[in-house]
C-alpha cells in the first residue's frame, strides 16, 4: 500500500513546477495589461 | 574482462566526442559560456535532465534503496521537487539581467567584486572536489561491470568528457547532454522493467517488509522527512549547473519550461531508480547491498546484453554531470577570477583562458581522481561531504535576497555567504566529532539568512541604478 501512496504522491509533485510555471505567467499577463 | 561491454562503451565514448568537437565550431566567447543564449526548450530540458541525474545520484540512490527500499523516495524525491520549484521561481529574475555567470550576478546585483571573486573561487573548490568523487564512482562501476582496472576507468572517462568541454563549452555539453539523456533514460527504464520481470511485480505489488515501508533509512520519521526535505529543497537551487542555464536559455518561457517540464522526467526515471534498488535489495546477496548494488544486478543477475545499454546509461549519467560541473569550473575561473584582474582583456582572450582553465581544472581532477582510487585521501570525502551543506549555506541568502528583496546590501551579502561557509564547516566539524546531530546546513542557513537580514538594515542600499537594474517593476510602478 506504501510503495502506491508513493508513487502516486511523488509523481503528482513532479507536476506542482509545471502548475507554479503557468500560475507565475498568469500572473506576470495579468500585471502587464 | 568483458569485451562487448568494453567495445559497446568505446564505441559511445567516440560518438559523444565527436558530437562534442562538432560544438568546436563554434569560435564566440558568448557561444563557449551561454550558447549564444539560443537555448530552445527541447534541448534545455534534456540538458536539465542529464545534468540532474548524476552517476552518485543512479548509484547512490539505487544503493541507498537496495538497502532501505522505498523509503529513499522519501529521502529525495521530495525535497527535489522543493528545490525545482525554487530554482523555478528564480528563474525569470535571473534570465532577464543577461549576465554570464553566477558569481558575476552577485557581483553586479551587490556591487562588490570581492563578493564576486569569493563565491566563484567557493564554487570552484567545492566542484573540483564533486568532480573527483563522481569520476571514482565511474570508476568502481566500470571495473565491476567491465572488468577494466579503475584507474584506467576514470583516465578513460575525464579523456572523453574534458576534451569535449574544453573544445565546446556550454554549446557542445548541451548536445551531448540530449544524447547522454537518451541514453539514460532507455537503460534505466530498461534496468526497471527487467527487475519488475525478474521479480513477477512484488517488487511494486509485495516488496518485503524491510523494503516496503514510507519510514526507513535517514527518514524515520516526519521531523527527518522535514530535515532532508530541506537539506535538498536548500541545496538544489544554489547549484551553478541549474542557475547557469537560465542565461542560456532563449526566453523566460525555456528558462522555466527547462524545470517544469524536465521535473516529470526526472521523477520518473527517479523513481525507476529507486524501483530498480529495491528490486536489487531483493534480489542481490545481503553482503553485496549498498552502492555496489545495482552494478552487480546488472552484470551477475540481469547479464547478457542488456548489461549494454545500462552500462552506456550510467557513463551518460556521469559524463552529462562532470562536463556539466567542469564547464562551470573553467568558465568561472576565467570570468570571475582572471577578468577582474585584467579588465581589458577582449573576448578571444577570455575564450583563450577559459578554454585553458576547463583542461588545467580537467586534467587536475582526473588525476587525482585516479591518484585516489588506489591511495584513498580522507580529506577528500570530507570536503565532498561538506560540499552541499557549503554550497548552499554560502549561496542560498546572498542570491535569493539578492534576486527578490531590494533592501540586501553588499555588507548584508558579503557577512551572509563569509559567516554562512564558516558557520557550516564549524557545524560539520562538532558533528563528525559527535558533538551534535544537525545536517550542517541548517545552522550554515540559518547563520547566512540572519545576517542577510540583519547586517542588510543597518547599512546603506545599493545604488539606485543597480536596484533599477534588478527590479525593473518597482521602476515602472
Amino acid at each position: 500500500m506504501a510503495v502506491y501512496v508513493i508513487l502516486i504522491s511523488a509523481l503528482s509533485i513532479s507536476f506542482i513546477p509545471m502548475a507554479v510555471m503557468f500560475l507565475l505567467e498568469r500572473r506576470e499577463n495579468r500585471d502587464d495589461h | 574482462m568483458d569485451l562487448g561491454l568494453l567495445t559497446g562503451f568505446i564505441a559511445y565514448s567516440i560518438f559523444i566526442l565527436a558530437v562534442g568537437i562538432w560544438g568546436y565550431r563554434k569560435k564566440s566567447f558568448e557561444s563557449y559560456a551561454v550558447a549564444d543564449r539560443t537555448m530552445g526548450l527541447g534541448l534545455a530540458t534534456s540538458a536539465f535532465i542529464a545534468t540532474f541525474l548524476s552517476a552518485v545520484t543512479i548509484i547512490g540512490v539505487s544503493g541507498y534503496a537496495s538497502i532501505n527500499g522505498w523509503s529513499a523516495a522519501a529521502f529525495v524525491c521530495y525535497g527535489y521537487a522543493l528545490g525545482w520549484i525554487l530554482l523555478l521561481v528564480a528563474a525569470r529574475r535571473l534570465h532577464r539581467v543577461r549576465l554570464t555567470t553566477v558569481p558575476e550576478c552577485l557581483g553586479a546585483r551587490y556591487e562588490s567584486t570581492g563578493l564576486r571573486a569569493f563565491s566563484a573561487l567557493t564554487i570552484i573548490a567545492l566542484y573540483s572536489i564533486t568532480l573527483v568523487v563522481q569520476l571514482l564512482a565511474i570508476g568502481i562501476t566500470m571495473n565491476t561491470l567491465i572488468g577494466l582496472d579503475t584507474t584506467v576507468s576514470i583516465v578513460t572517462v575525464g579523456v572523453v568528457f574534458v576534451s569535449y568541454t574544453m573544445l565546446g563549452g556550454l554549446a557542445s555539453v548541451l548536445r551531448t547532454d540530449l544524447v547522454q539523456a537518451t541514453l539514460l533514460a532507455a537503460g534505466v527504464l530498461l534496468a526497471a522493467g527487467v527487475v519488475i520481470w525478474m521479480t513477477g511485480g512484488t517488487v511494486i505489488t509485495a516488496p518485503p517488509a524491510n523494503l516496503g515501508g514510507f519510514f526507513g533509512g535517514s527518514v524515520s520519521n516526519t521531523s527527518d522527512f522535514i530535515g532532508w526535505m530541506l537539506v535538498w529543497g536548500l541545496g538544489i537551487p544554489t547549484q551553478s549547473y541549474y542557475l547557469h542555464r537560465f542565461y542560456a536559455s532563449k526566453n523566460v518561457r525555456v528558462a522555466r519550461g527547462q524545470i517544469a517540464f524536465g521535473a516529470i522526467f526526472v521523477m520518473v526515471i527517479l523513481l525507476s531508480v529507486i524501483l530498480v534498488g529495491t528490486g536489487a535489495g531483493m534480489l542481490v546477496p545481503a553482503n553485496k547491498l549498498g552502492d555496489g548494488a545495482f552494478p552487480y544486478l546488472v552484470k551477475n543477475i540481469i547479464g547478457g546484453w542488456i548489461s549494454l545499454p545500462i552500462l552506456l546509461a550510467i557513463t551518460a549519467a556521469i559524463h552529462s554531470t562532470t562536463d556539466g560541473l567542469l564547464h562551470i569550473v573553467g568558465l568561472y575561473f576565467a570570468k570571475d577570477v582572471f577578468q577582474p584582474l585584467r579588465p581589458h582583456i577582449d573576448e578571444a582572450g577570455l575564450l583563450r583562458i577559459s578554454r585553458k582553465a576547463t583542461f588545467v581544472f580537467g586534467a587536475t581532477v582526473t588525476g587525482v581522481a585516479a591518484y585516489v582510487s588506489t591511495h584513498p585521501i580522507t580529506l577528500i570525502s570530507l570536503i565532498a561531504a561538506v560540499a552541499w551543506g557549503g554550497m548552499a549555506s554560502t549561496l542560498f541568502a546572498p542570491l535569493f535576497f539578492g534576486l527578490f528583496w531590494r533592501r540586501a546590501t553588499r555588507r548584508g551579502a558579503v557577512a551572509s555567504a563569509v559567516g554562512g561557509l564558516a558557520c557550516s564547516i564549524i557545524a560539520f566539524t562538532l558533528n563528525r566529532v559527535g558533538l551534535i546531530t544537525l545536517h550542517e546546513i541548517y545552522p550554515g542557513v540559518i547563520a547566512s539568512l540572519i545576517l542577510m537580514v540583519v547586517v542588510s538594515l543597518v547599512t546603506r542600499k545599493n545604488s539606485e541604478d543597480t536596484l533599477n537594474r534588478f527590479f525593473p517593476e518597482s521602476v515602472k510602478a
